[in-house]
């Protein structure tokens, strides 16, 4: 890249970063796609002319992975990123290394794409990087230019002021340390099948935002309840379906974990990953568990998992353990040892999948006109196999299924339950071209 | 317009390649240029490939093993026959053809091996360790007679195969490579020569001593020390605020 890095700035990691860049690896490199596909087929140059011009304003996403001896830290790059080429699969681990940014912006055809490792932001973050480079991109390309300022709203310009807010580890800020820890979940059932080694299979659901939001008003959840719902109904589907040895010795509770933007709860403008996770749940050993079930425990444990001080005991567990006078001293590859066994027991090992939805997306006309839509690849994960990420564009709701396992029979399990709740889904995906077993 | 048939881009207009893959670019519109969804640029070369084996972008990394194992054990196996027939045809015997062949028979295991059982690394130590000692075992016992091979081959071997071994585990424990893999073979390379030395005084009337590659060793490691040091401290240019950071 022959990227410089500047030696007396640095960012220290977030608490959510110490984790995942500690422990990412081929099995889960934490690095998630966000996507934008045009109207018209992509203007390099302009593209290119729009990231050099909009990375100024986001210094905190373009930044490499360094090694303390006791923390990891991030350097800044500071020359003008490159747009990358498109590969085989999505959402390729990101080396570390020097000068390597923990970003990619990739050109393909019509779609612009952005990947990001999880130590530098979270899916809201990324967003708003990914808005702002569409706007510039489209601004160069003469659309829009007479668009007054104020209606931009919440879209970073590059010539705006940087707003150091943007980048505060706002984990620190909201840590309470008299706050009790957690309680521990049990190891939780993991979908069966093969992982692919190098394919990552991408599968879209499209369907309409207003028959979904209804489907949703109509059983008094609201959206991301129902489709964790029908998450945990499709692996329960998957645990069904297995042989009665292979069911005697599959774990038995099906955890879900659905990232909270804690932007929401805990005000803050920070750009850098600010999230937690609420993780309803079912144990399998009380029997079958009918839609509905799932759905009313789904929602009372959203209620519980949302509420803010049920939060601060996450956050306390993860902050706190990081303040530590004694963890602060253990020098990092050791630390990652031990993060990794945490992962491993607490982290991975202890739900079934993720859901992501990051909600609607906006874009003020005419820039709205000239994107076709917006799309959300999680990020692999070798463990549990699949994981979900969910956004709206317009009036549709995209559900894009992350998938590491050779056979789609979660996708398979998780459309039809969406079927069946009455919501027409069309469904598109890469898998044939990744070797799916006949 | 300059478009990418690969990326399906728009280029400037004074563009001959790609500045994202290198491909020359083309004024006819690409169907890669409507790409958006799901599609990716290997995908459908991919898929269609695998009707096509001469596409050398069509092979997976397997076939590709595959193939170099075969093309391996083709020209081995051609090396082994001649040198054979070759011997026999002058000699009406097997001599110096055995020496030949057992040393292309370990340059086929050294090459091809690491192809097969590249996924398994403890796996290919398990048969590379054995397979070499027993090639050295045959070169000894071809003159009708064990030699020298208990004295000096098996010692010797034993110890090239841990110095390896050894080196190679260092090397993919380092998150990064440079500087740093030098200095690890030359501490490998000492190591190595203590085994010889060790092996060859034992077997020698005198006492076990030290001397030449105690002076290997007083070149090497300190060399290795230099290239440690700059590994992690120049080269990487990181600040100690940075680097202690508590």
């Amino acid at each position: 890249m022959g990227s410089k890095t500047v030696e007396d700035r640095f960012y220290i990691l977030d608490n959510s970063a110490v984790f995942t860049a500690a422990i990412a690896g081929a099995a889960g490199p934490f690095v998630f796609r966000l996507s934008c596909e045009l109207e018209d087929t992509v203007r390099l140059p302009f593209l290119s002319l729009a990231l050099e011009r909009l990375h100024p304003r986001f210094p905190f996403l373009f930044v490499a992975l360094g090694h303390g001896v006791f923390w990891h830290y991030l350097d800044p790059v500071t020359d003008a990123p490159r747009i990358e080429r498109e590969t085989d699969y999505p959402a390729a681990p990101i080396a570390h290394r020097r000068g390597r940014a923990l970003v990619r912006v990739i050109a393909y055809g019509r779609r612009i794409a952005c990947e990001f490792h999880h130590a530098i932001t979270d899916g809201s973050g990324g967003m708003a990087f990914l808005r702002a480079l569409v706007v510039e991109y489209l601004l160069q390309l003469d659309v829009g230019i007479d668009v007054p300022r104020s209606a931009f709203q919440d879209i970073p310009r590059p010539g705006d002021p940087y707003d150091p807010e943007e980048e505060e580890d706002a984990y620190d800020k909201y840590f309470r340390k008299e706050a009790p820890l957690p309680d521990s979940s049990p190891p939780a059932f993991l979908m069966p099948g093969r992982r692919q080694v190098i394919g990552y299979s991408e599968t879209v659901g499209r369907l309409s935002l207003p028959n979904a939001l209804a489907a949703a008003k109509d059983r008094q959840a609201t959206l991301t309840e129902l489709l964790a719902s029908v998450h945990i109904a499709a692996l329960q589907d998957l645990y069904e379906a297995m042989s009665p040895l292979a069911r005697r010795k599959a774990r038995k509770t099906i955890t879900v974990q659905i990232p909270v933007n804690l932007r929401k709860m805990y005000p803050s403008r920070t750009l850098r990953n600010f999230f937690l996770f609420a993780a309803p749940s079912i144990d399998l050993r009380l029997g079958f568990w009918t839609f509905d079930e799932i759905l009313r425990r789904v929602h009372h444990s959203m209620r519980i998992g949302l509420e803010p001080k049920e939060l601060l005991r996450q956050m306390r567990r993860n902050v706190g353990s990081e303040r530590n006078p004694f963890n602060r001293v253990v020098f990092l590859p050791l630390k990652e040892v031990v993060l990794r066994i945490v992962n491993s027991m607490i982290g991975v090992g202890s739900y079934s999948g993720s859901l992501s939805n990051l909600g609607a997306v906006f874009l003020p006309e005419p820039f709205a006109s000239k994107v076709i839509r917006f799309g959300i690849l999680p990020a692999r994960s070798r463990v549990p196999g699949a994981n979900v990420g969910v956004l709206s564009w317009k009036n549709e709701l995209f559900i894009t299924i992350g998938s590491l396992v050779e056979t789609p029979d979660f996708e398979r399990a998780f459309f039809r339950r969406l079927v069946s709740l009455g919501l027409p889904v069309a469904v598109e995906s890469n898998r044939r071209f990744v070797g799916v077993r006949s | 317009m300059n478009y990418c048939p690969r990326c399906g881009v728009v280029l400037a207009e004074d563009a001959t390649r790609c500045p994202l893959c290198g491909s020359v670019g083309v004024s006819e519109k690409p169907t890669s240029a409507d790409s958006g969804g799901l599609e990716y640029p290997g995908s459908p070369r991919f898929d269609a490939s695998r009707d096509d084996p001469s596409s050398n972008d069509a092979l997976s990394d397997d076939d590709r093993r595959r193939v170099a194992v075969e093309l391996l054990s083709v020209a081995f196996g051609i090396a082994f026959a001649v040198t054979l027939l070759v011997d026999l045809f002058i000699n009406r015997s097997l001599s110096w053809s055995l020496y030949a062949a057992t040393a292309i028979v370990a340059a086929w295991l050294v090459g091809a091996m690491p192809l097969i059982l590249y996924r398994h690394p403890w796996i290919l130590f398990a048969v590379l360790g054995p397979s070499l000692v027993f090639l050295v075992f045959l070169m000894d016992v071809f003159d009708g007679r064990l030699g020298w091979f208990l004295w000096y081959g098996l010692p010797i071997s034993l110890c090239f195969e841990i110095s390896v071994v050894s080196v190679a585990a260092l090397i993919c424990t380092q998150r990064r490579k440079g500087l740093n893999v030098v200095a690890l073979i030359l501490c490998g390379s000492a190591f190595f020569c203590f085994g010889i030395e060790t092996a060859v005084d034992l077997n020698q009337p005198h006492s076990l001593s030290y001397d030449w590659s105690v002076v290997v060793a007083l070149a090497l490691v300190p060399t290795a020390g230099i290239l440690f040091y700059l590994h992690y401290r120049i080269v990487n240019r990181a600040s100690l605020k940075k680097l202690f950071r508590l």
